[in-house]
């Protein structure tokens, strides 16, 4: 992997502006090693959160000295346990990502790779499964070491594999069952629907995040004449006779199909974020993912 | 149903072959630019959105076709030229008579039987072929050709549109004449003129003859014509009219004045009419009358003598021909004579002139025999100003433009002439019954001397003495003359010598008074003349007055500059009512007429059943059924063209969607 394509990928100026970051989660979960995210267990963190009385067996070394010689009661110091957080990236690398200038599949890539750099500096457990025919899983990466490997692996991928939405996202919850923070980078247009897949990743109690992919061809098609359309992916054939009220009406579909989407989504506490491939990572990390609380 | 093959049979395989050849067009795809995009899942969607009903969406896609092969499968229907046998249409040449007259303003069918007539005109217009020609004439006492032949539908139409209603009587030989020297050859429509061409060929023709059948028995050679009768009205149809109304004074009681009227009864049913007087719209009396199936009855109104006015009778009567209910009569004006009488001395005609009822009708100037060579009387003489020149044993050289009496004396020329004086003479015959000569008995005068004479044609004979004619008067132009053949007096050296003992007679100023009213015009004796609608009307009017107006009962006004024209001849008799002549000077009431429609022919308005044209009968037919072909191929066409159009409707919106 050459320095280069790392650089493409995450430019040094973002990275400057991600180390200050950190991954949000709505939910506290359990984690397996310690990291630097605060958790409802108690646990051995600077950060002290609360007293009890003393039983015997307990640590002595947090027992409140200073307590004991002004009451004469023994009394444990509790502090907030520190853990790490499992962060699972779920992109999209269907034939039909692989479009826009650039492409989405490659504003998906960036997104990805800014968001695990977060996730990486905070010590957070960061793993990548490319969806597609056979899911493309990335080891378990942790730490800010762990940066060249992940960006290694996430070029190493190209959108190449046509499969269904709804069985790629079974094979990942199947294989990962622990809870955590999954954000999903799609363009949703799989022709069998969305809608189960996504109740799959909510079965499994994580937090999700839907970050929509569309390139700007798709929002505002720069069509004209009489054309058939050809699907990159199944080949289906659509006849078409553009003319601005068909422009309008697709526009129109688009909107409800977008609108569809965020309703599905918001009604299962799935935050939906609707994003563009022409938009600039900077942009979209530091401002946009950050407002709509992914990011902080 | 039936069908004619137009086309051949390589004609029919190109014609067959255009239906695949759209269906083969429209299965041959446009050919699109092929586009990869990601998905076309949106793009479905939206078009899916754009064909909700899928049903609709499949019918709509082959709508275009639908819509194509049926206009190909007009056409080939129309190339076949499907038709039946219809039974309303007409022959190739038809000419539809439409009477206008009087009686078919009769309501007893909807609106008027000449809305009706005009209704079947149309019909019968409507399904002439288009290589069929037609002409229509209104007719009513004459002809009107409306349109000439002409195969155009639309003008025919306008032309039976624009026919209106009018007073007149019905005559259908003027319209057959009209028809016939349209139809038959080496006939013309104009007699005399020699620039009249022909205007039809020499095809027979059919003369539908849409009327009421009240047109008498027209004498005219049909010709090339057949004729169909196409009665107009309901042989129930009721009417009662006034076939006759005039007024009178009572030659008893010179106070009153009688007006009389007949009122007849043209229907199958017994009526009971209600007939009221006016005088210048003022109720004057009313009477009931009873009226029997086909009967008439006279009634009379004694009233209170008039100078003038209008007098009109009215009918009240619910039945189907209103025009015949109303009758206007009127007393002529009071008259202004001029008299110049012509003597070199003559007491008892002066004495006779004075009398107080000449007096009230004629201003009398009496000038000597000389002062004819006077040229301000000669003028006058030729101006017509002057009601009656009366000349007592002298001449003119010139006859004067108004009536003359000649005593002893004959009018210049050649066409009167005497015999020889003798005498005695002996009356042997009095004309009482003209005018001049009424309550005048000559049987008791003595005659010393006197001529008989030769009056010119048309002269009615007044006096006949033992030796010929004695006193007579004849018609010169406009005007009468008349001529006495005896002297009243001999001028002679002692004195003056009497020839009759007349002027001692109480006849003698009673000739005279008769000889004013008469010949000066003042018979006012009876009541204004009356003419039928439409008929010309020739009036003596005194040519002193030289711009005169008439005016017609809607008040409308006619004026007429008078060039020494003895005669008025006024010919806008259309409207019932009183017309009223006027000085158009200073407004003098100088004359009065009145149009009325008696005529027991235009009252009777039950349609005949049948007519005789010349020797020829014709029977009513209700229905005029001839088998022609009617055909449809013009619809097929405007089908064709409203299908193409609503495709290419189609296709743009499908277009723009």
């Amino acid at each position: 992997m050459s320095s280069t394509a790392s650089q493409d990928l995450l430019p040094p100026d973002l990275l400057a502006r991600l180390e200050r970051m950190e991954l949000v989660s709505r939910k506290v979960f359990r984690g397996r090693l310690k990291g630097e995210r605060r958790s409802k267990r108690k646990g051995q963190s600077v950060e002290f959160a609360d007293f009890r009385n003393y039983v015997p067996g307990d640590d002595l070394r947090f027992v409140d000295w200073n307590l004991y010689a002004r009451l004469d009661r023994l009394f444990l110091k509790l502090f907030l346990e520190e853990e790490d957080l499992h962060v699972y990236f779920l992109i999209d690398a269907s034939p039909s990502m692989d479009f826009g200038e650039p492409t989405k599949f490659f504003a998906a890539q960036q997104i990805a790779a800014a968001l695990a750099f977060v996730g990486l500096c905070r010590g957070d457990r960061v793993r990548f499964e490319f969806l597609g025919a056979k899911n493309l899983t990335s080891p378990v990466l942790r730490g800010r070491s762990q940066m060249w490997r992940m960006t290694e692996f996430i070029q190493s991928v190209a959108p190449t594999e046509i499969y269904n939405l709804t069985d790629a996202v079974k094979r990942f919850c199947m294989r990962h069952t622990g809870k955590g923070i999954a954000i999903l980078i799609s363009d949703l247009m799989d022709k069998s629907g969305y809608e189960s897949a996504l109740r799959l990743l909510v079965g499994r109690q994580m937090d999700i995040f839907v970050l929509h992919m569309l390139s700007p061809s798709e929002i505002e098609p720069d069509i004209v004449g009489d054309l058939k359309l050809v699907d990159c992916e199944d080949h289906d054939e659509a006849e078409i006779s553009v003319s601005p009220a068909l422009l309008k009406k697709y526009q129109a579909t688009l909107a409800t199909f977008i609108d569809q989407a965020k309703r599905f989504c918001a009604q299962r506490s799935i935050t939906y974020l609707l994003t563009r491939s022409n938009q600039s990572t900077q942009v979209l990390v530091g401002q946009y993912l950050r407002e709509r609380g992914l990011v902080r | 149903m039936s069908w004619i093959n137009t086309l051949g049979w390589w004609q029919w395989l190109l014609m067959l072959s255009v239906p695949p050849l759209i269906i083969m067009l429209y299965f041959l795809k446009l050919r699109r630019t092929p586009i990869e995009v990601p998905s076309t899942f949106l793009w479905r969607r939206t078009i899916e959105d754009l064909h909700v009903n899928s049903i609709w969406q499949r019918l709509r896609r082959n709508l275009l076709l639908l819509l194509q092969l049926l206009a190909v499968l007009a056409i080939i229907l129309a190339c076949l030229r499907p038709g039946y046998r219809g039974e309303e249409t007409l022959g190739a040449r038809s000419i539809f008579l439409i009477d206008n007259s009087a009686s078919m303003q009769a309501t007893d069918v909807d609106g008027s039987r000449l809305e009706e007539a005009k209704a079947k005109a149309r019909e019968m217009v409507g399904s002439l072929e288009s290589s069929d020609a037609a002409m229509v004439i209104a007719f009513s006492d004459r002809a009107d050709v409306r349109h000439g032949f002409t195969s155009d539908k639309r003008k025919l139409r306008e032309a039976i549109d624009a026919i209106q209603p009018t007073n007149r009587l019905s005559d259908l030989n003027e319209a057959l004449r009209a028809a016939a020297g349209l139809a038959n050859p080496g006939r013309t429509s104009q007699v005399g003129d020699t620039n009249d061409v022909q205007v039809a060929d020499a095809l027979p023709a059919t003369l539908y003859i849409l009327s009421d059948g009240g047109f008498g028995n027209p004498q005219t050679d049909l010709g090339n014509l057949s004729a169909e009768y196409i009665p107009i009205g309901l042989p129930s149809a009721r009417n009662v009219s006034i076939t006759a109304f005039t007024v009178e004074r009572n030659p008893e009681r010179p106070d009153r004045m009688e007006a009389f009227a007949r009122i007849e009864n043209f229907s199958e049913e017994a009526i009971d009419v209600q007939s009221s007087l006016y005088l210048d719209k003022e109720l004057l009396d009313a009477r009931n009358v009873s009226l029997e199936p086909f009967s008439n009855t006279g009634i009379s109104f004694s009233i209170n003598a008039l100078e003038n006015g209008e007098l009109r009778l009215e009918l009240d009567v619910d039945d189907d021909l209103k025009v015949d209910n109303e009758a206007f009569a009127g007393i002529e004006p009071p008259k202004q004579l001029e008299i110049v009488f012509v003597s070199s001395g003559n007491s008892a005609i002066e004495a006779a002139l004075a009398t107080p009822y000449v007096q009230d009708l004629a201003s009398v100037r009496i000038i000597d025999p000389e002062s004819l060579f006077d040229p301000e009387i000669v003028k006058l003489a030729q101006s017509g100003q002057i009601d009656l020149f009366i000349y007592d044993g002298c001449g003119p050289e010139e006859m004067p433009k108004s009536n003359t009496l000649f005593l002893g004396s004959i009018p210049p020329g050649e066409k009167w002439q005497t015999t020889e004086e003798k005498g005695p003479l002996f009356i042997i015959d009095t004309n009482r019954s003209h005018p001049i000569m009424q309550y005048v008995d000559m049987g008791n005068v003595n005659i010393v001397n006197g001529v008989a004479l030769t009056p010119p044609e048309g002269a009615a004979e007044l006096l006949r003495s033992d030796l010929g004619i004695l006193a007579c008067v004849a018609p010169r132009e406009a005007y009468q003359d008349a001529v006495l053949g005896m002297r009243l007096f001999y001028q002679g050296d002692d004195g003056v010598i009497p020839n009759t003992d007349w002027p001692r007679k109480r006849s003698f100023p009673v000739f005279f008074l008769n000889c004013v009213e008469y010949l000066g015009g003042a018979v006012s004796a009876t009541g204004t003349r009356s003419v039928m609608p439409g008929n010309t009307i020739a009036l003596n009017i005194p040519a002193r007055y030289e711009k005169i107006e008439i005016e017609d009962p809607t008040g409308k006004i006619t004026l007429f500059e008078r060039h020494e024209d003895p005669q008025v001849v006024f010919q806008e008799t259309e409207e019932l009512g009183f017309y009223k002549i006027k000085s158009a000077n200073d407004s003098r009431l100088l004359e009065a007429f009145s149009v009325n429609m008696f005529s027991g022919r235009e009252s009777r308005i039950v349609p005949a059943p049948e007519v005789s044209i010349g020797a020829q009968e014709v029977e009513a037919k209700g229905e005029i059924q001839q088998l022609v072909r009617v055909e449809y191929w013009r619809w097929l066409l405007a089908v064709t063209l409203v299908l193409l159009s609503l495709e290419w409707f189609l296709y743009t919106r499908r277009v723009s969607l």
